[in-house]
């Protein structure tokens, strides 16, 4: 993918303005930022892997309400490394919503290329 | 000479502890000021709007004041037995209907257990009203696929009675 289509996007929370988003920034540079809508990540996330195996990234915050998804609501400083490999469990899913898929392949995207840099990523739930 | 702004009557002699005093009496002053225009802009008054919530929300919710994008929003969060309450007052937001004012929206999760016997996905569902007026708990996955038809222009009539009866009408 494009790096300039992960530098503030908002094509997968446009049209969700007053909905919560969830935002990654790599920490490096904070415009290097995706925006979605949680609705996206909650079709994604949705039916997680129950094979008596801990949970990991997005999953383990999002069901367990930890990390940028607790009550706390603060912003969160990751390794991307764990959040890619977890997103990459959801590669064969049928999502519910059609533009999911879209938003699922932009967190990918956005994950890799933070890999690639050796950068670290900020998620926060606003 | 420099008079105080503070109100207070302090004499201004020129000396540098009575100028010091001054300056921290003016700078104290311009703080509450800015408070106080802070207050004045706000859309809610946080010792009432709780009791205007159709849940109860218990004295040790932790709140957080926020001001969004378009609009204001104040969050209550507690946690009860199995589940965690997020209660949120918002003024109209950027796509609600224009009929609808300030809402309230409640929610709750309960996180779910990765292993064991009792494994399972974390539940989340939304407070809806209900014809008798009384509320019950919808999944939220429900919430979110009417919010995405709305986005879409395709709500079907079930799903915009949903939004607008989780969006219970507030101050």
């Amino acid at each position: 993918m494009d790096t300039g289509l992960l530098r503030n996007n908002y094509t997968y929370y446009e049209g969700f303005e007053g909905e919560d988003e969830v935002v990654l920034t790599l920490d490096a540079d904070s415009d290097m930022a995706i925006h979605v809508w949680v609705g996206y990540l909650d079709d994604i996330l949705r039916e997680p892997v129950l094979n008596g195996s801990e949970w990991t990234g997005l999953t383990r915050d999002y069901h367990q309400a930890e990390g940028a998804f607790s009550q706390e609501g603060e912003s969160v400083t990751v390794h991307p490394e764990e959040y890619l490999e977890d997103m990459k469990k959801y590669s064969e899913r049928q999502f519910d919503e059609p533009e999911t898929a879209g938003a699922f392949q932009l967190i990918v995207a956005f994950l890799e290329f933070a890999v690639q840099e050796k950068a670290l990523v900020r998620i926060q739930v606003n | 000479m420099r008079s105080s702004d503070s109100g207070q009557a302090h004499g201004t002699n020129g000396s540098p502890q009575m100028n010091m005093e001054q300056s921290q009496s003016s700078e104290k002053a311009k703080q509450n000021e800015a408070q106080a225009a802070q207050n004045a802009s706000k859309a809610y008054d946080l010792r009432t709007l709780p009791k205007s919530s159709p849940m109860h929300i218990p004295k040790t919710a932790v709140v957080t004041e926020q001001q969004k994008d378009g609009y204001q929003q104040v969050k209550y969060q507690w946690t009860r037995g199995e589940y965690k309450y997020l209660n949120r007052w918002h003024q109209r937001t950027p796509n609600a209907p224009a009929t609808r004012g300030n809402s309230w929206v409640i929610e709750r999760t309960k996180p779910g257990i990765a292993r064991g016997p009792n494994a399972r996905p974390a539940e989340h569902e939304v407070y809806i009203k209900g014809k008798n007026g009384k509320g019950h708990w919808v999944p939220k996955s429900r919430w979110y696929a009417a919010i995405a038809a709305r986005k879409r222009g395709t709500e079907t009539k079930k799903q915009k009675e949903l939004l607008n009866n989780g969006h219970w009408p507030a101050p």
